[in-house]
């Protein structure tokens, strides 16, 4: 890990348009970080919504509030939304925000193609969710109906939703791939002298990773649904049996990307842990260089690991053995980290801060997700387990208690270094307790409903079904509504409050806490000194 | 380094980012069109 010696900053007094023109033409990394961290909060609540409907349908058995056609639309959007709209914006914007001021830099290498890379974003968002709108016009039939997923040949059939779902992927991957060009770079032309690589802050070491994933799959997922475009409109067969092509392709092709997204999503994450962990125990990070090692072993296993999530398409023994093992082996990676998070904390003068609560709370219950993930990977369990509400269990401890709970707890633990303000403690941990009782709710009869054989997807079920169903609703809804103290509480920090000092936590450690809070316009003028 | 951060500095690393840049997307381009010859 890197210290510097203190650093005044440079409170430059840029001129810069205001208001609107401002957001639009900011080339400033701070401003674009804002910008992607507000989108992806806005976003979370429209996704938010969505699965809400799904729940409250989902309350009884029978079909209460919507057709199963909408039922399948909001799934499907949900997922997009809140995976390319909601979690890889706002770790986009926590590395525009961060990794300049913690590598010492002045801003990001290319200013201008990160203002092009965030506003690709809405435009995007529109054409995922306009189709709804569209069809209270009787316009088409709705949104995509195919789950996040796209197979073919539904999705070769579906309706006009599938063109606007193509091309908003297409964009967002754009502006990933826009993204992560600038953070490659900037990490490697922009650290401060003395700043080696083995000095590099861990958040920065893992988004560089995930950056070098989203290069080396975003091309895949978009050169499959563009292959689907083709077989839709331009009479190809790349996914049409009866002409020659394999529906199964498509499954691959998707998955390749599809793997490592979820890497994508939860090392930018992974890499905050840390350093979270460190500032509140009062101690240096616990095996940095192994850290490092693991976040490297990660990226390279998730591109080779795909076909697990297609075990039951039909596959070689030989196939399905590799993939099997490959999959379990990404736990030994996994394990050192979680060893490294838990050594951290081990001994040291532990505090309880809202920003601790939630890495605590991110540990245990992302625990939980690699742990069922080691049955998911079990190819005989797996025959069982398919496309059952284990899954969606699984995964929503992955992506919502690793995901989303790494990212609320960066806001919590950077908020005051953006605005220069506490926010209220009470109102975090009033947040934290509620979003893990109400998540656990939801998600737990959701394992005993998988396991028990209700099918993911579905707007009806069996009424066997009923009791854990109702359970899961009610949670999804204190889930969804206790996010509203967490917007609030942003809200009111960022409007006023105590102010904070640069170093903002007691035990916090590196050079974004030498800058004043909030920091100065040009982030690093003058270059830090690195010890 | 002495001169870090000078405006010729900043010049000489914001050229080499491009650079890296103008790589990078066209690997991603060669990757993208690489897939349109996938055959089973």
């Amino acid at each position: 890990m890197s210290t510097a010696i203190a650093h005044p900053g440079n409170p430059h007094d840029e001129h810069y348009p205001g208001g609107l023109m401002r957001w639009l033409t900011t080339t400033n990394h701070k401003d674009i970080g804002t910008m992607y961290l507000t989108f992806a909060l806005m976003m979370f609540f429209v996704g938010g919504l969505m699965i809400l409907a799904v729940r409250a349908e989902l309350f009884q058995p029978g079909l209460q509030l919507m057709k199963p056609e909408f039922f399948n639309q909001l799934i499907g959007v949900h997922a997009l939304v809140m995976i390319f709209a909601a979690l890889m914006p706002a770790a986009t914007g926590f590395a525009n925000w961060m990794i300049p001021l913690m590598i010492g830099a002045p801003d990001m290498a290319l200013p201008r193609l990160n203002n092009w890379g965030f506003w690709l974003l809405p435009p995007a968002a529109i054409l995922l969710t306009m189709p709804f709108t569209l069809a209270l016009f009787g316009i088409g039939d709705g949104a995509i109906a195919t789950g996040w997923t796209f197979y073919a040949p539904l999705s070769v059939q579906g309706g006009m939703g599938v063109d606007f779902a193509i091309l908003a992927v297409h964009i967002l991957g754009i502006s990933s791939i826009m993204g992560s060009i600038n953070i490659i770079v900037t990490i490697f032309n922009m650290r401060a002298p003395g700043m080696t690589m083995m000095k590099l802050p861990l958040f920065a070491w893992g988004w560089l990773i995930t950056a070098f994933l989203l290069i080396a799959t975003l091309p895949v997922l978009a050169g499959a649904v563009t292959m689907l475009l083709t077989d839709r409109h331009f009479g190809t067969h790349f996914f049409n049996a009866a002409g020659g092509g394999d529906p199964i392709l498509f499954q691959h092709l998707f998955w390749f990307f599809g793997h490592p997204e979820v890497y994508i999503l939860l090392l930018p994450v992974w890499g905050l842990m840390p350093h979270v962990l460190s500032t509140f125990s009062r101690k240096p990070t616990y095996g940095y260089t192994a850290q490092v090692y693991s976040f490297i072993a990660i990226g390279v296993l998730s591109v080779v690991v795909w076909a697990h999530h297609i075990f039951t398409s039909g596959m070689p023994i030989p196939a399905l053995v590799y993939f099997m093992f490959s999959t379990m082996s990404i736990s030994i990676p996994l394990a050192v980290l979680f060893f490294c998070w838990i050594a951290t904390m081990w001994r040291g003068a532990m505090t309880f801060e809202t920003p601790m609560l939630f890495a605590i709370g991110f540990i245990v219950l992302f625990g939980i997700a690699g742990l069922t993930g080691l049955v998911l990977a079990d190819v005989a369990a797996d025959a069982q387990y398919h496309h059952s509400y284990f899954v969606v269990a699984h995964f929503h401890y992955a992506l919502f208690a690793g995901g989303i709970m790494g990212v609320i707890t960066g806001v919590y633990y950077w908020l005051p270094k953006w605005t220069g303000h506490m926010y209220s403690e009470k109102l975090g941990k009033l947040h934290f307790w509620l979003t893990v009782i109400a998540f656990n709710l939801t998600f737990i009869p959701q394992f005993f409903l998988g396991l028990a054989g209700m099918p993911r997807r579905i707007p009806d079920y069996a009424l066997q079904f009923a009791e854990f169903n109702a359970i899961s609703t009610i949670g999804a809804f204190i889930l969804g509504f206790s996010q509203l103290i967490f917007a609030y509480n942003i809200w009111c920090c960022v409007r006023g409050g105590t102010k904070v000092e640069a170093r903002v936590w007691e035990g916090a450690e590196g050079l974004e806490w030498e800058l004043s809070s909030p920091p100065p316009h040009h982030s690093w003028e003058i270059p830090p000194v690195i010890r | 380094m002495e001169n870090a951060f000078s405006p010729e500095d900043l010049a000489r690393r914001r050229s080499r980012s491009k650079r890296l840049a103008w790589l990078i997307g066209g690997a991603v381009l060669l990757l993208y069109i690489a897939g349109f010859f996938l055959k089973r």
